[in-house]
């Protein structure tokens, strides 16, 4: 699809999805432009709020670029939920327990140490997939459940803090934080980060042969073989680039958010990113504006949540239909040659000239 | 009495008009051979016929009554079935089971097996098609394949049969077969259109011909008696063709490419075996044969995907051996044999498909950094010494013609210059003029002095490209000769195992002892 395209079904996606969610809303008994209006102006009403925006975006920002680069190999990495937590469990135990080191490089470190065992975990993934033929699909579920299983594990047990009520661990050292944006906010450097990350990916794809080759193997892999190029050995370097960057968005989590592991910490923001993801139409670039897209819909819906018995997990029936419609364009379509028609219609002729440079049917 | 009559029928998709004001009837127990290039609108004014398509306007008359054809099944309802290209069967189910699809016998909640069998069966004795319904279709040969597509038609009461390309990947006696059978249904009444390029069936078998180009009607009254094969490439065309295309080698030097004892069994079953040739540098050795005697196989050891088992390849004197990639870095050429399977990536713009299989090069790629410029450059200059119809280099490969498609591959693989060129099925479903200009491209390619290696399931084709040609049967090499030595119904034989060349034959001037 051309690029102009794809922005359409991305925007016309999100409107669908607001739009089904605003029926949802006025079937509850509200009405949904005042709840809008509310989750726009909780999200830009203040710079603590605007902080907020970026800082929840952050991490799906992570997820969104793993399993967007992941995808470009045409590989659904549904484990960037477990991968992110590997990170967040690696970083919190290298922050809490690696003493004596200076900020940047103590911060740096536990961010690599993180970001290996996540790629590590992803090169596993791969493994099962190439050897045994697996879905990739079914061992990423699994590994979500264990990875989850096993952080709780050590949440509770070995590596519990010295006294604490709940299941966390140590908190990490000042050393391993990352250096907040805003004061007072929860708006790290991992923004940065991430965006840094997310115009490396872009790059990649575009500028260099790596890159070429995932796009090839993730297009048509059998033209690709045809020609030279390996799939299997893109699979893996694609997965482990995947679950690197997710395991270093989980210690973003940890070091510049909750500043230990906690059970449960990780909660879902490895799936959203799928989301974010998909709205972005799986290009790095645009997983930047969607993961802030859906920092504006979460920090204004935690606004809502405040002022009224709406629960903010709405904002998350968004985000989900958003996947749907983003998975499945000919619904979008159809919806838009419905509408479109009746606009045809009523506007004058040459405002509806085709276009050159759409796509022919075969002959 | 015209069984079908469509009038004024157009449609236009984004960019373009498909068909353009096209008046086309069809009578009761008549043969018509619908002609055009592809773009031309045949393929699109039948789709509108069998309910695949909507014209924006016109009106479709069945037996002088109105008729609105919304969909398929609509089609299927008043008897008009279509055959298309890519034949539409379930290769694990059974023959039975893929006529009667859709359409099944009922006893009650229960699919009625011994009448399904029953009906089948006389049809296929009546029309004497040779076949046991309850065999697989993975085990059926592409000949068998369409004399099931063609049945599912007749168990649907066809009256009116549109084939799309029905012989492009049939030997010679299986052309004539189908040919016989198609005379056959029309003697009973039924009533047949016949989309093709192929103007000497055209000639054969046609009552009356229909010409389209561009999308317009450009003549309908055209028969056999009146016409020849240069006049209708003219009408389709709209200029002259040049037919008879033979362009023996002016200057074959040494031998460059040697394939000693070849064998390779897959699955337990022997596809190739001992295969042994030689092709010299500027000439073109052919392989013809019915798809499915190891010309996959065969494609697949040369060219990196598959290795053999045994015997040896050599390039001047050097052996090649390993994957893909070698075989490309030692000088081989790849044109596939299915261009949207293998060779292109539909949905990444010509500039990423151009250089599939360079992205060693050096004007690709410097220390795994893309070279924009310099792909843009060689995208263009593919574009334009090939004549690849495109607004420009960055559309998607899908929105190309499968000519145009072709074409660009054919450019990929020969603007490298790279010593030896496999080619396979160069111009399956592409039209007259464009096929043309690439087996144009393939002669000028071979006069450089290289060595091309034509693997086509079409006779014509092998017969009039090569200098010199083998016959691939059972996986073996039945036949070595020049195009010159025997009639095409005689490597015809060869194609089907009738008749087999003798292994002990004079080297030095290549007679040959043959055995019947």
């Amino acid at each position: 699809m051309r690029a102009l395209n794809k922005f359409k079904i991305s925007v016309l996606s999100l409107l669908a999805a607001l739009v089904i969610v605003a029926i949802v809303i006025w079937i509850s008994g509200y009405s949904p432009i005042d709840i809008y209006a509310r989750i726009f102006k909780g999200a830009f009403g203040s710079k603590m709020s605007i902080a907020l925006i970026f800082s929840e975006a952050t991490p799906l920002m992570f997820s969104g670029l793993a399993f967007a680069i992941a995808f470009k190999a045409r590989i659904i990495n549904v484990g960037v939920e477990s991968q992110m937590i590997m990170g967040a469990l690696v970083g919190a135990i290298a922050g809490a327990y690696i003493h004596g080191l200076p900020h940047m490089v103590h911060a740096t470190l536990t961010l690599l140490l993180a970001g290996m065992s996540g790629m590590l975990l992803g090169f596993f993934i791969c493994f099962l997939k190439v050897r045994f033929h697996a879905q990739e699909v079914v061992i990423c579920i699994m590994m979500n459940s264990i990875l989850l299983y096993v952080g709780s594990y050590l949440a509770n047990g070995p590596l519990k803090a010295a006294g604490a009520g709940v299941a966390q661990t140590e908190t990490i050292m000042e050393t391993a934080k990352l250096t907040k944006l805003i004061p007072k906010s929860q708006l790290t450097t991992g923004f940065l980060i991430g965006a840094a990350i997310a115009i490396a990916l872009a790059f990649i794809l575009e500028r260099t042969v790596l890159g070429y080759k995932i796009r090839v193997a993730g297009n048509n892999r059998i033209a690709g073989e045809t020609y030279g190029i390996q799939a299997t050995k893109l699979y893996y370097i694609t997965f482990m680039l995947s679950g690197f960057i997710a395991a270093i968005g989980g210690s973003v989590l940890t070091q510049g958010v909750i500043m230990r592991f906690s059970d449960g910490a990780v909660a879902g923001y490895g799936f959203r990113g799928i989301s974010v993801a998909a709205l972005a139409m799986y290009n790095p670039l645009g997983v930047i504006f969607s993961s802030s897209l859906f920092g504006i819909l979460n920090a204004g819906s935690q606004a809502v949540n405040r002022t009224t018995t709406i629960p903010y997990e709405f904002v998350d029936v968004i985000q989900v239909m958003v996947v749907v419609f983003i998975s499945a364009p000919q619904i979008i379509q159809a919806v838009e040659k419905f509408f479109g028609d009746r606009l045809k219609k009523a506007l004058p002729k040459r405002l509806t000239a085709a276009k050159p440079d759409q796509e022919l049917p075969g002959a | 009495m015209q069984i079908i009559a469509m009038q004024n029928i157009c449609k236009s998709f984004p960019g373009t008009k498909a068909v353009d004001h096209v008046n086309f009837s069809l009578g009761e127990g008549e043969i018509i051979s619908l002609l055009g290039e592809n773009g031309a609108g045949k393929t699109t004014l039948m789709n509108i016929l069998y309910g695949i398509h909507q014209p924006d306007e016109g009106e479709i008359y069945f037996r002088g009554e109105r008729v609105q054809i919304k969909r398929p099944t609509d089609a299927i309802d008043l008897g008009i079935c279509m055959v298309h290209q890519h034949f539409m069967l379930a290769p694990a189910f059974s023959i039975l089971d893929n006529i009667i699809v859709g359409y099944e016998p009922k006893r009650g909640v229960f699919v009625d097996q011994r009448k399904a069998l029953k009906d089948v069966q006389s049809l296929i004795d009546r029309f004497g098609f040779q076949l046991d319904p309850c065999t697989k279709v993975s085990e059926l040969s592409v000949g068998e394949q369409q004399r099931v597509e063609i049945l599912k038609a007749l168990y649907r009461n066809a009256k009116v049969l549109i084939l799309d390309e029905p012989t492009a990947v049939l030997a010679p006696k299986e052309v004539d077969d189908l040919l016989n059978m198609l005379q056959s249904l029309r003697a009973g009444g039924t009533s047949i259109v016949i989309i093709t390029h192929k103007l000497k069936e055209t000639m054969t078998i046609a009552d009356r011909i229909v010409v389209l180009r561009s999308g317009k009607l450009i003549c309908d009254d055209v028969r056999p008696a009146n016409t020849n094969e240069s006049e209708l490439a003219r009408l389709m065309i709209g200029r002259e063709i040049n037919m008879d295309t033979r362009r023996p080698s002016q200057c074959a030097g040494d031998v460059a490419l040697c394939v000693r004892n070849l064998s390779l069994t897959e699955n337990g079953i022997c596809k190739l075996r001992n295969i042994n040739f030689s092709i010299r540098k500027g000439e073109i050795l052919g392989v013809a044969g019915v798809e499915g005697n190891g010309q996959t196989q065969l494609l697949e050891s040369l060219t990196g995907l598959t290795q053999a088992d045994a015997g040896e390849i050599t390039l001047n004197d050097k052996r090649i051996s390993g994957d893909a990639f070698s075989f490309i870095q030692n000088g081989f050429a790849h044109v596939p044999e299915d261009r949207t399977t293998m060779g292109l990536m539909l949905n990444l713009p010509l500039t990423d498909n151009a250089i599939l299989g360079h992205h060693t090069q050096s004007f690709v790629a410097r220390k795994g950094l893309l070279r924009r410029q310099e792909i843009t450059a060689f995208t263009n200059h593919c574009i334009e010494k090939f004549q690849v119809k495109t607004p420009n280099c960055s559309v998607l490969a899908r929105a190309l013609s499968g000519g145009n498609q072709q074409k660009l591959i054919m450019a990929r693989a020969l603007m490298v210059e790279s010593e030896v060129l496999v080619v396979a099925q160069p111009v399956r479903g592409i039209d007259v003029s464009a096929t043309e200009y690439i087996h144009d491209q393939i002669f000028n390619y071979r006069d450089k002095g290289k060595s091309v290696l034509l693997v086509s399931a079409d006779l014509d084709e092998v017969y009039q490209m090569s200098d010199r040609l083998v016959v691939l049967y059972n996986g073996e090499i039945t036949l070595e000769c020049k195009p010159s030595d025997y009639t095409k119904e005689e490597i015809g034989c060869y194609m089907l195992g009738v008749r087999k060349q003798c292994p002990s034959r004079n080297e030095e001037d290549g007679t040959a002892a043959v055995q019947q």
